[in-house]
């Protein structure tokens, strides 16, 4: 710190009275030299968040998953490769003469399994690969004291899941109650449970639920499902009338 | 020049402006919603146009293709929801830029970013038309199922490369697109992937499930579960057109970004992903801050946006002169054009050289329509970005269902879309990068489809390389990988020296 | 487009011979036709004809679904609607290898899951090689083939056409290299190399047609359209078979349902628009009924079956 103390007048810096008047022209110096700022390629790095290392995790068994059943759900043991398949391939690049019929290379290319296999080659070395490094950056950050813990993470996919729910619950009931009933139920119920409680805004989710209705159902005669159970309880008349419109 | 007039005359009918003027508008709101893209309103169009006269179909489907991108663009950067699956890409940046307060510098850059970009695609076309017309056909034949397959291979690599810092996490997640498209059984063919003899799975998983569960769901569940934004009021200051003026002070990447779009179009069975791959790395590798892409770069989003919107009118090209669908898009609009008794081909500069005019008119029409449509009513579609964020999760949601259901008829795939959403959720909480695996599946898709086919004619495995096409996009990835492996080994150097 | 004339049109086309009284006036809900492939194809097009003019003479809305099963061909779409109630709401618009072939391979379409309506299309399917080609016709080809590699290119190795291929390539002695299935069979897949032979429409080589070898046409008459181009079957000793297209319904729709289609598709095939698009394609637009489809149905099988047996599938 450089700012300049007379000895005698220590005790009134921590004394506010008229008696010291603000000293003024004491400018304040950091240590940190004034050259050395924030860069901007900074903004581009990629730094892995809390979850990321549980994400991994799921995405490396994953491919280890698939990977497992590749021997049996790809049709590898259907498959019909030539006898002696190193000196095949050697040939095929190249490096040996064969005699005799040779088998097409494009007829092992058509085979069932050769696209999971391509796919298996990028996906399982990126997926460890992958485990590998956000097992490192969350070693370093554990070491550094750093947070780690995903619980916060969990929490949001937790209160995620419940909107999932309730579109697999509009999808259940589509065919129950017709696109429109069920649009309109689903609308106005979600602006409530998001916290929209007044009458205005419930009003709001109404009209554009049944606008989008509208629009896509009665105007565009977007395909939705044919077999609804209410509508098969109204008379004929009507019922056309709603399949078609609503 | 006679012909350009009869073109030109042709359009001049009540009817068919006002196909344009519908297309173009509903197009763009399309094009915004995310879950509805083109592919879905052109499907439902296309039977109406067995009704209507044939010029007139075909400018209502040429406009919703045309002015989706423009549409999609809005919600990419508004919501950070793609509108379309192409305009994934905008998302990086465009979004970026809105959470800075500038949302509307980068709608105006998108919106004249996709008009330069459709305009020189459109320009370029009816240049290449009449000089090259003749000589096409033969061009046609140079691209064969391996040269697609080896193209597909590529765009893959330029992908993973194209994450920097993430390459390991962006190759996991292609790979997992790639699995996922795979998954299925062809009785006919006696292939059967994964389906552990389980009936949905089948037919496999169809894209736009994917892309919406991905895309759409996911940014539904993220914004319902999190928290109201409130968005510093987003000023559209100065008008929109400060874009053309940003654009006009970065020629070199706009120019690139509509180049390589326009080439990616031509080149049959590409498409806009593809395009904008090439054109983000490349403006990314131009640029002077190339760390900004993807944190609200506007040179990101102008290459996402100039390449991406022109594709369309440059997959007209393989089309019309080689009766080549570019992409899928243009192949669905190819039974209007069996409808008109138009025959696509080398023939058609001799027999319907007006025809050619009216199409390409037509797009630029469309083009400037949409332009003046954004111009005026942004504010009204950027007011969107003021609904509370958890409100618009939920609608999005509801559009979602609309979405997917009307693909396939089926309930389980909504099921699994918002089984999608929910790894969607979970990749976006982690900042892992999206757009993988929906690549994943697009190329996956394409490259063992092109395997398939083209093994037919594969008697060795030289034969994969030994075409013109082919071996060039081979030595191609070769290089881009011999690249990647000495500039990391050149960075371990240097960390160990320091 | 709506029209709301429905009581009217419905009295005056309906007749109520014994029908369950929920199903007294068909068609009372909108009507799907699907269309097992992707679209722009011939029987796309004529089926959305057909599903218009239903719409148009009934006033229920008639739509078209494209259900293409990719690598799978029809039958993803096949058993969607085999799924579907048989009332009517739901129908089949085939080609003839799904009520021929399908119950053959193990995907749960039975012999008679299907009753066809009728059938109204035939393909214009033909082998065809590029112009440059040393051989112009089957016999050419086959003494080619002897001491060369000739791939094929096809839409689906259980397919009619391709399986008449690979029989008359048997019948003539001579075998494909290898062969691949496609998605998409054009000029372009010639003038690329992706196949030396490929078995396609017509209207898919339109383009080109003047610069290819069409080496025969698979169906049971030369096409008007195609100069001395013979058939497959005449070329080689096969039974003559053609690749036909048919509306059919599940097992147990009520009759009306059928008559009512019949009519209405009667009259669309012998509309102007598809007998021009016949004329201008090659393709076959006719309208056989219910019994004689039926028949057909049964003489193909037995024909396809002789043919698969034949070479081994």
């Amino acid at each position: 710190m450089a700012v300049q103390q007379d000895p005698s007048k220590v005790q009134d810096l921590y004394f506010f009275d008229e008696a010291s008047p603000f000293v003024t022209g004491m400018h304040f110096q950091s240590e940190c030299p004034p050259d050395k700022k924030v860069k901007v390629e900074d903004l581009f790095k990629f730094s892995r968040s809390r979850g990321d290392l549980q994400a991994s995790i799921v995405a490396a068994m994953i491919a280890l998953f698939f990977l497992a059943f590749f021997w049996t759900q790809t049709g590898w043991d259907k498959r019909k490769l030539p006898d002696e398949f190193g000196i095949y391939l050697a040939h095929q690049f190249g490096l040996v003469d064969i005699e005799g019929r040779i088998t097409r290379f494009g007829r092992i290319l058509k085979q069932s399994w050769i696209a999971p296999l391509l796919c298996l080659v990028i996906l399982v070395p990126a997926a460890l690969w992958n485990l590998r490094a956000s097992w490192k950056e969350t070693a370093w950050r554990k070491r550094f004291l750093l947070p780690t813990s995903a619980y916060f993470e969990l929490t949001k996919y937790v209160a995620a899941l419940e909107f999932v729910a309730y579109f697999i619950g509009y999808t259940v009931i589509v065919p129950i109650l017709g696109y429109l009933l069920s649009t309109l139920i689903l609308g106005t119920f979600l602006t409530w449970r998001l916290g929209y409680r007044g009458p205005r805004w419930v009003l709001t989710g109404f009209v554009s639920a049944f606008a989008v209705v509208l629009a896509f159902r009665t105007f565009l005669q977007i395909k939705t499902p044919l077999d609804i159970w209410l509508y098969n309880q109204l008379p004929d008349a009507q019922r056309a009338l709603m399949l078609t419109y609503f | 020049m006679e012909a350009f007039l009869t073109g030109f005359d042709s359009l001049m009918q009540p009817g068919v402006l006002l196909a344009i003027v519908i297309g173009s508008v509903g197009g763009l709101i399309i094009g915004a919603v995310p879950g509805i893209g083109p592919a879905i309103a052109i499907a439902i169009l296309l039977p109406a146009t067995v009704f209507l006269d044939d010029l007139v179909s075909l400018v209502l489907l040429l406009g919703v293709y045309g002015s989706s991108m423009y549409g999609g663009a809005i919600p990419a950067i508004l919501i950070n929801t793609p509108g379309t699956p192409v305009n994934a890409l905008t998302t990086y940046d465009g979004y970026a830029m809105t959470r800075r307060g500038e949302a509307s510098r980068a709608l105006s850059l998108a919106y004249s970013a996709s008009f330069f970009g459709g305009c020189f695609s459109i320009i370029m076309a009816l240049v290449a038309l009449f000089v090259f017309g003749p000589y096409l056909r033969d061009l046609g034949a140079l691209f064969g199922q391996r040269d697609i397959l080896m193209a597909a291979v590529l765009g893959g690599v330029l992908l993973i490369v194209a994450h920097r810092q993430t390459m390991g996490l962006a190759a996991l997640l292609f790979g997992f697109g790639f699995l996922i498209a795979m998954i299925g059984r062809q009785s006919t063919r006696q292939i059967d992937r994964y389906t552990f003899d389980i009936e949905y799975l089948y037919s496999g998983f169809n894209l736009i499930v994917v892309i919406v569960g991905i895309f759409a769901l996911s940014q539904a569940l993220n914004l319902m579960v999190g928290k109201d934004d409130d968005p510093p009021e987003a000023r559209i200051t100065g008008g929109l057109l400060s874009g053309f003026r940003e654009i006009a002070g970065r020629k070199i990447i706009t120019l690139c970004s509509a180049i390589y779009g326009t080439i990616m179009g031509i080149i049959p069975g590409v498409g806009e992903f593809v395009a904008q791959f090439f054109s983000y790395s490349t403006a990314r590798s131009l640029s002077k801050e190339p760390a900004r892409f993807g944190h609200g770069s506007p040179e990101g989003l102008i290459a996402s946006e100039t390449s991406n919107n022109a594709v369309p009118a440059a997959a007209m090209i393989p089309l019309l002169a080689l009766g080549v669908p570019g992409e899928a898009l243009t192949a669905m609009m190819m039974v209007v054009f069996f409808d008109a008794g138009i025959k696509p081909g080398p023939d058609i500069f001799e027999n319907n050289p007006d025809f050619l005019f009216s199409l390409f008119i037509a797009l630029l029409i469309i083009n400037g329509l949409v332009l003046a449509t954004l111009l005026v009513s942004t504010k009204w579609i950027a007011k969107m970005v003021y609904i509370p964020n958890r409100f618009l999760g939920a609608f999005i949601m509801i559009l979602s269902f609309v979405g997917v259901y009307s693909i396939r008829n089926s309930l389980t795939d909504c099921i699994f879309a918002v089984v999608f959403g929910f790894i969607g959720f979970v990749l976006r909480r982690l900042e892992w990068p999206l757009v993988p695996i929906v690549l994943g599946l697009v190329l996956g898709s394409i490259i063992v489809e092109r395997l398939t086919a083209g093994a037919g004619q594969i008697k060795s495995a030289v034969d994969l390389i030994n075409r013109p096409v082919s071996g060039t996009l081979f030595v191609m990835i070769l290089m881009v990988i011999g690249f990647i492996i000495w500039t990391s080994l050149k960075n371990r150097r240097m960390n160990y020296q320091n | 487009m709506k029209n709301f004339t429905l009581p009217a049109a419905l009295a005056a086309t309906m007749v109520l011979g014994g029908a369950l009284p929920a199903l007294a006036d068909y068609p009372t809900s909108p009507v799907q036709f699907v269309v097992p492939f992707p679209p722009g194809d011939f029987e796309d097009i004529l089926t959305r004809m057909i599903a218009a003019n239903l719409q148009e003479a009934t006033g229920v809305s008639a739509s078209v679904v494209n259900k293409p099963g990719g690598g799978d061909g029809p039958f993803p779409g096949a058993l969607e609607v085999l799924a579907a109630p048989n009332d009517g709401t739901v129908i089949g618009s085939f080609v003839g290898v799904v009520p021929i072939v399908g119950p053959l391979i193990d995907i749960g379409i039975e012999m008679d899951s299907f009753e066809p309506v009728g059938i109204f299309l035939t393909y214009p399917f033909v082998l065809a090689a590029s112009g440059d080609s040393p051989y112009s016709n089957m016999e050419e080809l086959a003494a080619y083939a002897q001491d060369n590699d000739v791939v094929l290119g096809h839409f689906g190795a259980s397919l009619t056409p391709t399986v008449a291929s690979f029989a008359a390539a048997q019948k003539m002695d001579f075998e494909f290299a290898d062969d691949a299935a496609f998605d998409m069979l054009d000029c372009n897949t010639l003038s690329a190399g992706d196949a030396d032979v490929i078995n396609t429409t017509l209207a898919l080589i339109e383009p080109c047609l003047g610069d290819l070898n069409v080496l025969a046409n698979i169906g049971n008459e030369p096409i008007p359209k195609l100069d001395g181009v013979e058939t497959l079957a005449s070329q080689s000793g096969i039974e003559k078979l053609e690749l036909w297209n048919g509306l059919f319904v599940t097992k147990g729709t009520p009759q009306e349902v059928v008559d009512v289609l019949a009519a209405i598709t009667e009259e669309t095939m012998a509309s102007e628009a598809a007998q021009q698009l016949m004329i201008e394609t090659g393709a076959g637009v006719y309208w056989q009924d219910a019994a004689t489809a039926a028949e057909r149905v049964l003489n193909d099988r037995e024909v396809v079956g002789a043919m698969m047996d034949a070479i081994g599938q």
